[in-house]
């Protein structure tokens, strides 16, 4: 709401006013602290100081100036100066009859005025309005009112109505041509102003042409109406516009706002009320009413007591309270409750009758006038008994001090994808679009459905980072991934109020790309040196969590086919890592190699197990090199599982030491570690060697694996 | 073979060998001295066999002149020795050098994002009240995220939450506060309405909005609910001002201005002075000098009802705090926009 200083002064003694910030203007300060926040300013000779407003959504009446000042007016308890008004209308009907045939339509009013050629606006006014040249001066008046006053109004040219005004509902689709010069549908069930023949206007949102004010207009049709804020809306959302008007309705208008707006208007005008012949200023000739019921006289009482102990003031004296409450145009009767304690009998002024219902509402009124910033704030006790961590938490802060350790840094990518993202998965993974939940109504292309994987985003952000000339890229994320769901989320409650929702997985994704180390000073690793480094931080963070790590083989489509692996905790697949395929890494626009891995943290925080401290012998270890024959595509350490699942009692640690291939041979050659150790006693170098022959002759009967030469 | 015991010759010997140490330059020459001098063969061991075939009247003369000699040989080999070694070390350090000014070979220190920092923090002040951590779904229906939260269809309080649809009709959940009215539905069914409920959940939340440098689609939340017979706004206001205080500083500044939220009456706007000018106002803060940091308020009983809670006897408060703008705020972000950026070149100082 633009809200002109220079207006407002006239209705109400203001503190000082600047352009300067809230921090040195008092105006400024105190409309914050009212709710009305003031997020721009404007100045210039002709209007002088404008500020534009945030209302509150629930506060019609803020939408006025003449609502600012009743505001203002409960904090400073300064006297609101009401705008003249005229002193009368008219006894006689408009010469239009009125039909009220709908009760969206709560209360109608149409009041005939002639209007001279030539007529003049006055100065005060044509200085707040806009574009006054442009417009009939009782258009601008109108314009002036709503501003000054809050009440929506809309003028018709009389000589364009042909017979009554019909207040009812569209029931079809219907086309006008409005008054902005757009052709607009208005949808069945808006409320409509008609003549007999055709659509005059669109109640509370925008008037036709066909009955557009011009300069040649001699008789107006003022039109004042109360209609009900969710009719103006759906209708005006569904039309695509909004206006002044409908921006009021929607929010909710004065219910005994018509007659005064009306005689501000005739005021305005020029004319002395009803029965003048002025043939240079405008005069009322009729008024008529239509009308479902009388306004209703809503009644709140409120406690002294528990006033003064919602806001944590003791002193607040009852006489302040009536003052302001008087100041914001309640009704207020008090009488003696229970000891000293005194009720107050609160009587709802017009235009709050949409937002105060309950002694809630009230509570409000007297924080927001004596100043939240008044409220004596109190910390309430402190409990002692801090809940447990849940395993989300729990899970979290053990994972982080292993990356962060290994020198990834957190980052947060979007929560969406857009279509192109989720066509290049499609590439790699016919039919994952499917698995993409799509959203109908986003505004940016690139937000059009929720990812279902990270893998897309996490490559553009280390793209984007070698590009701004970052050396080593590692980073992780903690985040939510979405599927279409089998079963829909629904209103149902569920007796689990936790992480278990099908269509939701919480992961943990990894990346990496450039070096690993910082600083141009070494030379970069190359990708199986950079394989191993990523693998080792994964390693370290699920060792971490206390589970024994190993990587299977991997099967996904949006990996690197010959570098990728299932990462496991134990027995359990929790996620996979690799390096990301190359028909991602083309469409994110990088030729780096990228290295990706999405654990799911709901399993880890299932598997993950306290560490406890390992069972060590003060007897010597021995350790034999044991070389074995690979096919140059079997997994190392799936033979290392072979090797560790072996059995063998004193068998303490396996490692690989070696991976070698000479050229000539189609085999590769990997030595294995084998450490053996016992607590009771010292080995003996034969038991080392029989335990050792064993496995190997294990390992060639069971699995086909050979000794190399 | 008959050596010269006499005191000269001893005396003569003991000035020869002070001559021969001081020409040691090397180890090697030490080692050429030490053969010389004490090994077995060498001149002491052979003066001090010469002994017996000493008048016994002149032995103990003759012995005290050997022993002389003997430690002068010792003392002597062995401070050549330690010089030997000091020098040659003296020599070795001259010449090794590693600059230490160049690059440092390390993966360095990870950093946690600036949201999950603030997360934490208000997560560790919080816990002493007795707050639980509870997560939610960020896919709802409009039950959840709307009609239980007093915000009925066609309120013009929905366009404060432009709202995303999924295809299946259900929204991206606009603020966090779906989730309370989860609890309070969970409370309420399964538990009898057990009280107090003292829960914080954090997290995304979504509006359909153009993006720009100060409003992205994704942002971030930390909501809290507490419900207890005898809450009022000045313990709203308390926490408020405590975990902003704890957060920030007990300096920083922090007003509170009266907002519209369906969900809550009265409804407050908590407020710091912008990092950024001082409160002197800037592009930042949109001229203000003041950022709102969140929304709170008395829950409304309209809310506390739907939950089968007694607005007359229970009354509670409610919170969600603009976590992303938290961290802006607290790590000097020019705007909202660069919270989400992912510059590992900032990321990674923020530690």
């Amino acid at each position: 709401m633009k809200l002109h200083i220079r207006l407002l002064e006239k209705l109400i003694e203001l503190p000082e006013w600047s352009v300067e910030t809230a921090s040195n203007c008092p105006l400024r300060h105190l409309l914050d602290d009212l709710g009305l926040e003031v997020k721009g300013v404007e100045a210039s000779q002709e209007k002088g100081i404008v500020y534009t407003l945030e209302t509150l959504a629930n506060r019609g009446d803020h939408l006025s100036h003449v609502g600012v000042a009743r505001e203002i007016s409960a904090r400073t308890l300064a006297q609101v100066k009401i705008p003249t008004l005229a002193n009368q209308l008219s006894d006689r009907k408009a010469s239009v009859p009125v039909r009220r045939a709908t009760d969206k339509c709560f209360k109608y009013a149409l009041m005939d005025m002639s209007v001279p050629a030539g007529m003049a606006l006055r100065n005060d006014v044509a200085s707040f309005v806009e574009d006054p040249e442009k417009l009939h001066p009782i258009v601008s008046i109108l314009n002036y009112v709503q501003l000054e006053m809050g009440q929506p109004m809309h003028a018709f040219d009389a000589d364009k109505i042909e017979g009554e005004i019909i207040v009812e509902l569209s029931t079809k689709p219907e086309e006008i041509d409005a008054l902005d010069g757009k052709r607009y549908t208005v949808p069945v069930g808006s409320v409509l102003i008609k003549d007999r023949k055709k659509i005059v206007a669109v109640a509370g949102v925008i008037g036709c042409l066909n009955s557009m004010v011009t300069g040649e207009t001699r008789k107006v049709l003022i039109e004042t109406a109360v209609f009900d804020p969710v009719s103006v809306r759906i209708t005006a959302r569904a039309m695509g516009v909004s206006t002044d008007s409908s921006y009021a309705f929607e929010r909710g208008c004065d219910y005994e706002g018509m007659t005064p707006a009306l005689k501000r208007v005739a005021y305005l005008a020029g004319g002395s009320a009803g029965t003048a012949k002025d043939t240079e200023s405008a005069h009322v000739i009729g008024v008529t009413y239509a009308e479902s019921a009388p306004t209703e006289k809503r009644k709140v009482t409120v406690l002294l007591s528990s006033l003064k102990r919602q806001l944590n003031l003791p002193r607040l004296e009852e006489v302040e309270v009536i003052t302001r409450f008087k100041n914001l145009g309640y009704v207020v009767d008090s009488a003696p409750a229970s000891g000293k304690d005194r009720e107050l009998a609160l009587s709802v002024p017009s235009w709050r009758l949409w937002d105060v219902r309950n002694a809630d509402d009230v509570y409000e009124d007297i924080a927001r006038s004596v100043s939240l910033n008044r409220v004596k704030a109190e910390l309430p006790a402190l409990d002692y008994e801090a809940p447990p961590l849940t395993a989300f938490e729990r899970v979290a802060q053990n994972i982080r001090p292993a990356l962060l350790g290994s020198g990834f840094v957190e980052v947060i990518s979007s929560g969406f994808y857009s279509a192109a993202d989720v066509a290049v998965l499609e590439q790699l993974s016919p039919g994952i679009g499917t698995q993409h939940l799509t959203l109908k109504n986003s505004l940016e292309a690139k937000n059009s459905h929720m990812k279902a994987t990270n893998v897309v985003h996490m490559t553009k952000l280390l793209a984007a980072n070698l590009k701004r000339g970052v050396g080593a890229a590692k980073v992780y994320e903690l985040c939510r991934i979405f599927s279409r769901p089998a079963e829909l989320p629904s209103d149902e409650p569920r007796e689990r109020e936790e992480l278990e929702y099908d269509y939701e997985h919480d992961i943990l994704a990894i990346a990496s790309a450039g070096r690993w180390y910082e600083g141009e000073w070494r030379k970069p690793e190359g990708t199986a040196d950079h394989a191993r480094l990523f693998k080792g931080a994964i390693a370290g963070l699920i060792k971490g969590l206390g589970c024994r790590f190993s990587v299977g083989k991997g099967d996904s489509p949006l990996l690197h086919p010959g570098i990728q692996g299932s990462v496991k905790c134990g027995r359990h697949v929790v996620g996979v890592m690799g390096a990301v395929h190359p028909v991602i890494r083309e469409a994110c626009e990088t030729r780096d190699e990228i290295f990706y891995c999405e654990l799911d943290l709901r399993l880890l925080a299932k598997l993950m197990i306290g560490v406890p401290a390992p069972a060590v012998s003060d007897y010597p270890a021995v350790w034999r090199d044991m070389t074995l024959r690979l096919s140059p595509r079997e997994q190392a350490g799936r033979v290392l599982r072979f090797v560790q699942e072996a059995a063998l009692d004193s068998l303490v640690n396996a490692v690989i030491v070696d991976d070698f291939k000479k050229a000539e041979e189609d085999y590769r050659r990997v030595t294995y570690r084998i450490t053996f150790q016992r607590n009771d006693r010292t080995l003996k170098s034969e038991e080392v060697d029989a335990a050792l022959g064993g496995l190997v002759e294990s390992l060639k009967s069971k699995h086909g694996i050979e000794m190399a030469n | 073979m008959s050596v010269d015991l006499s005191p000269k010759n001893i005396k003569d010997l003991m000035t020869r060998f002070e001559q021969q140490l001081k020409d040691v330059r090397h180890k090697e020459d030490l080692e050429l001295l030490k053969r010389d001098w004490v090994s077995k063969e060498g001149f002491v061991k052979e003066l001090f066999k010469g002994l017996r075939d000493v008048p016994a009247d002149e032995k103990p003369t003759v012995a005290a002149l050997l022993n002389e000699l003997r430690s002068t040989v010792d003392d002597g080999l062995e401070g050549k020795e330690r010089w030997l070694r000091t020098d040659a070390l003296k020599a070795q350090l001259a010449q090794e050098y590693i600059d230490l000014s160049l690059p440092e070979a390390a993966s360095g220190l990870g950093s946690i994002h600036p949201i999950t920092v603030v997360e934490d923090r208000i997560t560790e002040i919080l816990r002493p009240f007795g707050f639980q951590s509870i997560m939610g779904p960020e896919i709802e229906t409009d039950y959840y995220c709307f009609d239980s939260l007093n915000i009925p269809k066609h309120h013009p309080a929905r366009d404060m939450q432009d709202t995303f649809y999924t295809e299946t009709g259900h929204v991206l959940r606009t603020h966090t506060t779906s989730v309370q009215a989860r609890i309070l539905q969970h409370r309420a069914l399964f538990e009898n309405g057990r009280l107090p409920i003292k829960v914080a959940s954090f997290g995304r939340a979504y509006r359909n909005e153009k993006e720009d440098a100060s409003h992205c689609a994704m942002f971030h939340q930390y909501e809290l609910v507490w419900i207890e017979p005898g809450l009022t706004l000045a313990h709203l206001l308390g926490l408020m001002t405590h975990i902003i205080k704890e957060l920030y500083g007990k300096r920083r500044k922090v007003r509170f201005v009266p907002k519209f939220y369906p969900y809550t009456e009265p409804s407050v706007g908590p407020q710091i002075d912008c990092s950024v000018c001082r409160g002197q106002g800037c592009p930042s803060c949109g001229g203000a000098g003041w950022v709102t940091v969140g929304g709170s308020g008395m829950v409304h009983s309209k809310v506390l009802e739907e939950f089968k809670l007694d607005p007359t006897k229970v009354s509670g408060f409610a919170f969600g705090l603009g976590t992303s703008r938290l961290a802006g705020q607290l790590y000097n972000f020019p705007h909202l926009r660069s919270v989400y950026d992912n510059d590992l070149r900032v990321l990674k100082e923020i530690v």
